[in-house]
């Protein structure tokens, strides 16, 4: 393939997961690093000029996603180790992208398989489970349960803005689960039926807040009313490595009233519109880690405050600070 | 339409299938509606018996009174203008119509008064500069907002858009139009937005014994949310939304609607095995909430009992209930 078709086709698949074409964290990060990967194979030769901003075009379409820079940079990082194994003459510098691109793939798969079979642990037979938004991690641990004897039902809330929740609702009942949908608002209702909430994460934060699908701390508030338990399972390549230096992770706050007031039902608020009325939709909101029980990654069920502990490998924290940046200017330093 | 042998007026029918399918909608509004249908279904008897007329009445009362359970409103609203022909003892068909529909006016009089009567009430308890925030939409809740912001008293209102029928599009507007800044944002912001929120301000569809609140699907969410990040909680209610059959124990029955108006048809057909649950309304326990204002005045939850006890006569010994209960069946 050529670079420029390479290179519109990565705009097109970040487009895709700006708009939640793509939904799932995971799915989006990994369809980015895909066709990142397409990028720094194909245009070899202008690479180095312009890989700050593919990179940062890449963590703007998702902000608020930490899969994003931490899969991009473990690319990048792969790719520096690669390179500098070669010790060949730079001009014949042949990196074999493909096998790379596998090797972040192969972590991840692994780490969601790791990850949610510790957290099939955590469900008992007869269970009822709520959860929110849709996440591919969250689907295949309820799909496991049934497929190791365990009867769950469960209630998948709707998700607005958005509306995923119906997504997750049809894609359980197709995998045999009972599946009932309901509104945000009957969160609180149907609490006191529910056994345990399993959600997964945007981000994890590094005093262990997650930010997750707006709504998802209201049901975090809610299930602790009830005494109700709430499992987060995620890899730990949704770790916030830049909230350990004080960053705040960012929220999408979009402005968009199509996402809240349907088309035939604008006009009674057309007239205000943009001057005493606005719509405000974030994407995602803030679960303090003390709603949290756990969080369950490839590598253990820790307590929300302890993520950072498992977290260290993966951004080589404390010893040194690995940032996306840092890991920019070495593989442009590389290739040069 | 027929009803226990008698035709009920066309207008009466309308007035019920407009209930129950929420074109008329809010619990004020609701408890209005049905005390007219009662004057109209009296107007438009054609016998000359007393006796006939009452068993008549009665049944169009039923038969209104059924088209939305959970609205305490509209058997309120009701039974006051049946009680008034009781207590009446009208000694002719036409006398009968007179009390029934002096009857109907009056309440339907006492209901708009009480609105603005809360929104002055209501309007005290908001602060210069505060932000608010509200869920659904009711008449009483609106009215105190709007009171408040001609007070020059409000910096901002966060409106809910309120899944499944999207009832705060049509709060949002009415505010709008009265120029107070508005936000609307999703049901699932509640918390999100909450940190910067002062006041809430809702309205109730019932108010039971305990000062448990009844409003739609979504409040208990708010109002725990509010007392999580320290927001107070306030419920705009008439007390002929009080619920007295609470008082002797019967629960508030939820009413749980069609699952069309979450999804529609087409995702239906298209997965036929997901349910889709609906319930309309949830209660907010009276720990919850910081006061309730009714026309009689801002009281605490739990002190619901005494509206009962003294607007309607209810006492928690009454025998007389307990045959209204055994009625209810």
């Amino acid at each position: 393939m050529k670079c420029a078709e390479v290179l519109s086709l990565y705009h097109r698949v970040l487009s895709d997961a700006r708009d939640f074409r793509i939904l799932g964290s995971t799915e989006a990060a990994l369809s980015i690093v895909k066709a990142f990967a397409e990028v720094v194979g194909n245009c070899q030769q202008d690479l180095p000029m312009g890989i700050d901003g593919l990179v940062r075009a890449a963590v703007e379409a998702r902000p608020t996603s930490q899969a994003v820079r931490n899969l991009l940079q473990m690319f990048i990082e792969k790719s520096c180790d690669r390179i500098s194994q070669q010790r060949v003459a730079k001009a014949s510098l042949n990196l074999d992208t493909g096998s790379v691109v596998r090797e972040v793939e192969n972590y991840v798969l692994s780490a969601r398989e790791a990850a949610s079979e510790l957290a099939l642990k955590r469900i008992e037979n007869g269970d009822t489970i709520l959860t929110h938004s849709y996440s591919t991690t969250v689907l295949r641990l309820l799909t496991k349960a049934p497929e190791r004897g365990l009867n769950i039902s469960v209630y998948a809330t709707e998700s607005r803005p958005g509306g995923e929740g119906k997504l997750t609702a049809s894609y359980l009942r197709r995998v045999g689960i009972k599946t009932t949908l309901i509104v945000d608002s009957a969160v609180r209702y149907v609490m006191k039926s529910v056994d345990k909430v399993f959600v997964s994460a945007e981000a994890i934060a590094a005093n262990g807040a997650v930010v997750n699908k707006v709504g998802t701390s209201a049901i975090a508030l809610a299930a602790k009313e009830a005494r109700v338990r709430v499992y987060v399972v995620s890899g730990l390549y949704k770790f916030g490595t830049e909230t350990v230096f004080g960053d705040l992770v960012a929220i999408e706050e979009a402005e968009n009233p199509e996402l809240v007031v349907p088309s035939e039902r604008m006009s009674e608020l057309a007239p205000y519109l943009g001057r005493n009325l606005h719509v405000r939709t974030p994407l995602y909101d803030v679960t303090p880690p003390e709603y949290v029980d756990a969080i369950i990654t490839e590598r253990g069920l820790v307590a929300p405050q302890l993520a950072i502990y498992l977290a260290r490998e993966l951004m080589g924290w404390p010893k040194e600070r690995k940032t996306l940046e840092s890991t920019i200017s070495e593989l442009v330093s590389l290739w040069r | 339409m027929e009803i226990a042998g008698y035709r009920v007026p066309l207008e009466v029918v309308r007035i019920r299938e407009d209930i129950k399918t929420m074109k008329i909608r809010g619990a004020g509004n609701i408890a209005r509606h049905g005390a007219q249908a009662i004057a109209i279904a009296a107007e438009k008897y054609s016998g000359k018996d007393l006796e006939d007329f009452k068993k008549y009445l009665k049944a169009v009362a039923d038969y209104v009174k059924s088209a939305r359970p959970t609205a305490v409103s509209l058997p309120n609203s009701i039974s006051y203008v049946m009680s008034r022909l009781e207590k009446g003892r009208p000694s002719s068909v036409e006398e009968a119509v007179e009390v029934v529909t002096r009857a109907a006016r009056e309440f339907i009089a006492y209901s708009e008064n009480a609105v603005k009567v809360i929104a002055q009430l209501g309007a005290k308890r908001i602060e210069r500069g505060d932000t608010l925030m509200t869920h659904c939409h009711s008449r009483a809740s609106v009215e105190v907002i709007i009171t408040a912001h001609r007070q020059g008293k409000v910096g901002r209102v966060y409106v809910k858009e309120t899944r499944p029928a999207l009832q705060g599009l049509i709060t949002a507007a009415e505010l709008a139009r009265e120029g107070v800044e508005v936000v609307l944002i999703p049901d699932s912001a509640v918390r999100y937005y909450m940190k910067r929120v002062d006041k809430v301000v809702v309205g109730a569809d019932a108010v039971a014994a305990n000062g448990a609140v009844i409003n739609k699907i979504g409040t208990s969410l708010v109002a725990l949310a509010a007392k999580e990040a320290r927001a107070r909680v306030y419920v705009a209610s008439e007390t002929y939304k009080f619920s007295p059959y609470t008082i002797i124990g019967e629960l508030v029955p939820i009413e749980v609607r069609e699952p069309t108006e979450i999804v529609d048809f087409a995702w239906l057909a298209e997965n036929p095995g997901v349910e889709v649950f609906n319930p309309v309304f949830d209660a907010t326990p009276p720990e919850y909430v910081d006061a309730i204002i009714t026309e009689k005045g801002v009281i605490p939850p739990q002190s619901a009992m005494l509206i009962l006890v003294e607007e309607y006569g209810v006492a928690p010994t009454s025998t007389e209930h307990l045959a209204h209960a055994v009625d209810l069946e």
